[in-house]
């Protein structure tokens, strides 16, 4: 699969590596509150954040993830990608985020001006598991093409509306890995393109 | 209010919360009376709008007194090891409980409220134990049991009761207790545990005086504020 790029945004300095950071309520609300007025800037729309939608978003995500972490050091790099899809699924299920004012030209060929707040989601996920990847294996995240495809964009929002757990299997697609369309939001430690890689890059504890 | 001095407890905090009545009492006094008068007609609200102007006085004379002998910051502070046996006195927890309890109410939509420092104290006094969720768990239970949030009023399209709104305060203010603060403004601290407090309101409500349940929240969540 050939790789792209995404819309990086700097987070919140954090003392704690990011994947503890990001189990953090206090920069889990920075950070996500760092991406929307980002993208909100970028097509010149106001948006909104519901912070009680946010943080149950938060606390279901972090039960999820607590109960799923197989705690594994040959899963672990692929439980990365798949606690940040399950991010997706928490955050467009409590879909936190709300327009207030339209983009000021808006653009039906991009993404983000064809759903902004599916936007937000994504690319806070997307930039929290690049900051994470990077901390630990020095690996710089890319993203598939689709990330920029408004067809897969359209078949997203349907999909996700109907199911929030097709949201795992968009954003492995999204991040240029393969996706489980089958049972996309479950985690199979046996899946053996979720191996972690075995460079000793230097890791934080 | 007690009518004599309590030996217990410092003058101060006794006097603080005098005050703190007597100011409550004018404010809502003044709210009933204008929320009642307000649809009566004219000849009623002429006579009402002399009664609430004296109101409006006591209660403004209430604020000042209390500004000046309370010296009210509004900034919400406690030490990290505040909930190790010995390390706090029960006025000091009292002071940090008024702030912290009164930022969490507004945060979680009330539009007045009345918290007792004498209330909090004797809460922090009674509790026992060594390990802090232990600590934090008793004194939950115990300020809901001495009624430290003696009132919580609710803005209107508030989907929670004042009963309701004091339990997450106490619970939100024993996460904030036990939470890492060392790296970030204490109360951006305050304000997460909160919003986890708001997010986690049918398990706190659900577990009202049940030691175990409350433990096991707290123990769930202290690392996550």
């Amino acid at each position: 699969m050939s790789e792209s790029s995404f819309l990086t945004v700097e987070l919140p300095d954090s003392p704690d590596p990011i994947r503890v950071a990001v189990r953090r309520m206090r920069w889990f609300r920075a950070s996500f509150a760092t991406v929307v007025d980002r993208v909100g800037r970028e097509i010149g729309a106001t948006i909104e954040t519901d912070e009680a939608a946010l943080a149950q978003c938060f606390v279901s995500w972090l039960r999820k993830v607590e109960h799923l972490n197989p705690h594994s050091e040959k899963t672990r790099r692929g439980f990365f990608d798949h606690a940040a899809g399950l991010m997706l699924r928490e955050l467009i299920n409590a879909q936190p985020c709300r327009i207030v004012s339209q983009p000021a030209e808006p653009d039906p060929a991009d993404p983000a001006h064809f759903w902004p707040e599916g936007y937000c989601y994504t690319i806070y996920c997307m930039n929290v598991r690049a900051a994470a990847i990077q901390q630990e294996y020095g690996e710089v995240a890319a993203s598939g093409e689709e990330i920029h495809d408004l067809r897969t964009w359209w078949s997203f929002r349907e999909n996700t509306t109907k199911n929030g757990a097709t949201a795992v299997a968009f954003f492995k697609l999204f991040t240029g890995g393969t996706p489980n369309w089958q049972m996309p939001d479950s985690f199979n430690p046996n899946d053996a393109t979720l191996l972690s890689p075995t460079s000793s890059a230097p890791r934080l504890n | 209010m007690p009518r004599h001095s309590d030996p217990g407890l410092p003058g101060a905090l006794l006097l603080r919360d005098a005050l703190r009545i007597v100011r409550h009492v004018a404010r809502e006094g003044r709210d009933v009376v204008q929320h009642n008068t307000s649809k009566a007609g004219r000849p009623v609200e002429q006579i009402a709008g002399a009664a609430i102007a004296q109101v409006d006085r006591f209660a403004h004379g209430a604020e000042e007194v209390a500004h000046l002998m309370l010296g009210e910051s509004g900034k919400v502070c406690l030490p990290a090891t505040a909930l190790q046996a010995g390390a706090l006195n029960a006025s000091a927890f009292a002071h940090a409980a008024y702030a912290a309890l009164g930022h969490i109410l507004r945060n979680l939509g009330a539009h007045s409220w009345l918290v007792s420092e004498v209330k909090s104290a004797r809460a922090f006094e009674s509790v026992r134990g060594t390990g802090d969720i232990e600590r934090a768990t008793a004194l939950a239970i115990s300020m809901r049991d001495h009624g430290a949030i003696a009132e919580a009023r609710m803005d209107a399209g508030v989907p929670l009761a004042g009963q309701e709104a004091a339990q997450l305060a106490y619970f939100g203010l024993m996460l904030w207790m036990l939470a890492d603060k060392s790296s970030d403004d204490a109360q951006e601290v305050l304000d997460a545990a909160t919003a986890l407090s708001l997010a986690l309101r049918d398990d706190i409500l659900n577990a009202q005086g049940d030691r175990e349940a409350i433990a096991a929240l707290l123990k769930e969540f202290r690392d996550h504020v």
